[in-house]
């Protein structure tokens, strides 16, 4: 009974009213920190400011096949779960909406409850559909008693035109002439229809923030068998159950920080920079010499579930002094949930080679990345691009 | 240069006390004279450091210059004018001289967009989609509120747009984006401009400013 409640409070699938929504402990003192690293790496230099128990060096990425094991993609199922019994109390609402920053997975959430449900999802609009303003897709909504839509964000384009639809639709939808329905949005999506439309009044859910102790469980869950992870900058141990608990809380509370709590970015972090001990300096011992084959393979099944988690805040930063071509390109790009290079001329107040100039620029240096041929902030520079946003003045999601 | 004023004065003037007197006094005006503005503005420069009529980042119309004030020193005040012209304005201009601050030390600076169309419209229609124009700008600032005023006017009616961008270093990119853009949906609308007279065109102009 104890056990149960202990999982259930370490569960990172609460669905809660947007309202309610906290970010983890100590998120403020992550961004004062990442301003304080970016200065101290500027004063002494970047090695000087990193000094690790561990050195980069003598550890490698881990083979996809290990990772996938250590760290296998999120299996949103159980948030699904807790939307579903989220949303009894709001039987009545004529639409609900289900919000999550990008990487969050409301789309996935939402189409795996529309598919549960055996409710159909309305068809994403085509670009050209968006500039022109048509209202054609909106239609297919009318015929349908209840319905669904995984992705706002793809239902609009911040456009003359590209607006009409998603208003019509809301308008609708609020007012309960199309039956009933849950939207999955993209949390930046929502802050800007929020001004652009008006949401009052709709229900909206998302998941609460994750603290560090959650995050340990998850990821210790995800893995099966919990591998020992240790942290390459204080060398501690951060997952294992013997651990102490202060450095547990110290380290995975600062990533679920850095991430605003939000498992998606977290899992990025996770998986991108997990590490394992590097052959050489596993079959080498200090003055260079191997191991004999006996102790090499014991060696080896011993460190067989060793890991290392390389320092969560060194990640693609924006500098200071991005200019506004960049800052206006990367708001649009996380207000729309990801652009494709076509869109971008429809929404800028650039010139197209201008647009994908900043775009390749960007992307280069890793900051953007690509799925399915949307354009989106990439998961590691989300928290400093949205720090930057912030700074900037600039319209930023409520999560 | 003393030296000779020594051995000149002497022999132009006698030197009595009395001329002495009358002569160190008039220099003393003269100087003074010569000064009263560098000592006015040096004041001024203390009291505006007291009252902050203007500051580093601010948007100011001192006399017809407009521009983002770059430094306040302590004599005058430097402002960078959108012609990327730097002009230093004496702080004695605070004694007597309306000062216009758009932004008075925040980020909040309004900006207005005109469009001048012909009286057959409809003007609802036009004031949503002038709205909706300054709703989908990427300078747009949401915090602030977006105001559409439409004016009837003899020659047709003129619609303003009142937002405010991000930053106000943005302000001219601002107005042009939602003045493109506007003119675009209105033409595509199918509404006429305005055609005015050139009377009406001034009177207009001063409207807008």
């Amino acid at each position: 009974m104890a056990q149960g409640s202990t999982n259930a409070a370490l569960s990172p699938w609460n669905v809660v009213a947007l309202d309610t929504f906290q970010t983890p402990e100590r998120t403020q003192a992550s961004q004062w920190r990442r301003s304080w690293r970016a200065a101290t790496t500027w004063m002494i230099g970047k090695e000087a400011s990193e000094r690790q128990a561990k050195q980069e060096s003598e550890l490698r990425a881990l083979p996809e096949v290990k990772l996938a094991h250590v760290a296998p993609p999120i299996d949103w199922m159980p948030a699904t779960e807790r939307l579903k019994q989220a949303l009894n109390d709001y039987e009545d609402a004529p639409a609900v909406l289900f919000i999550s920053p990008p990487y969050g997975g409301h789309s996935t959430v939402v189409s795996q409850w529309a598919a549960q449900q055996d409710i159909p999802c309305l068809t994403v609009p085509t670009l050209k559909e968006l500039v022109d303003g048509s209202l054609a897709w909106v239609e297919d909504a009318t015929q349908l008693k209840r319905w669904a839509i995984p992705a706002l964000e793809y239902h609009f384009l911040r456009h003359t035109n590209g607006l009409q639809g998603v208003r019509e639709l809301l308008e609708r939808a609020l007012s309960g002439r199309l039956g009933q329905s849950v939207m999955g949005c993209d949390s930046w999506t929502y802050a800007y229809l929020q001004h652009a439309v008006g949401l009052e009044g709709v229900p909206v859910l998302t998941l609460q923030g994750l603290e560090g102790e959650q995050l340990a469980h998850y990821f210790s869950q995800a893995a099966g068998e919990c591998p020992t992870v240790y942290s390459t900058r204080p060398g501690k141990s951060i997952l294992t159950s013997d651990s102490d608990q202060k450095v547990v809380f110290k380290e995975l509370q600062r990533l679920t920080a850095h991430c605003r709590g939000h498992l998606g970015i977290a899992w990025h972090y996770w998986r991108e920079r997990l590490r394992e001990p590097a052959e050489d300096s596993d079959s080498s011992d200090n003055n260079g010499h191997k191991r004999s084959d006996k102790s090499s393979d014991k060696e080896d099944s011993d460190t067989s579930q060793e890991l290392w988690l390389l320092d969560a805040l060194a990640e693609a930063e924006l500098p200071t002094d991005t200019g506004d071509l960049a800052t206006l390109l990367l708001h649009t790009l996380l207000i729309h949930g990801g652009l494709e290079d076509q869109a971008l001329k429809h929404v800028l107040p650039f010139s197209d080679h201008e647009a994908l100039n900043a775009r390749f620029a960007l992307a280069r240096r890793g900051i953007l990345s690509s799925q399915q041929g949307r354009w989106q902030v990439a998961p590691l520079s989300y928290a400093s691009v949205r720090q930057l946003l912030e700074s900037r003045n600039y319209l930023v999601d409520p999560l | 240069m003393i030296a000779a004023l020594a051995i000149a004065v002497p022999i132009i003037i006698e030197p009595s006390l009395r001329n002495m007197v009358t002569l160190l006094g008039a220099i003393g005006l003269a100087i003074g004279f010569a000064l009263k503005d560098y000592v006015s503005s040096l004041i001024a420069g203390v009291v505006s450091a007291v009252e902050l009529p203007y500051r580093p980042g601010d948007w100011v119309k001192i006399e017809g210059t407009y521009g983002e004030v770059k430094h306040v020193g302590m004599r005058t005040v430097k402002v960078q004018t959108p012609d990327d012209d730097l002009v230093a304005v004496p702080h004695l201009k605070l004694w007597d001289t309306a000062i216009y601050n758009a932004n008075n030390g925040g980020t909040s600076l309004q900006c207005v967009a005109s469009f001048y169309l012909h009286p057959e419209h409809e003007a609802g229609w036009v004031r949503k989609a002038l709205r909706d124009v300054a709703l989908t700008s990427a300078y747009l600032k949401f915090d602030e509120p977006i105001i559409v005023v439409a004016e009837e006017k003899p020659w047709g009616t003129h619609y303003r747009i009142r937002a405010y961008p991000v930053d106000p270093r943005q302000q001219f990119l601002f107005i042009t984006d939602l003045t493109v853009r506007g003119k675009a949906v209105l033409s595509t609308a199918g509404i006429q401009p305005a055609l005015l007279p050139p009377d009406a065109a001034l009177d207009a102009r001063g409207a807008a400013s």
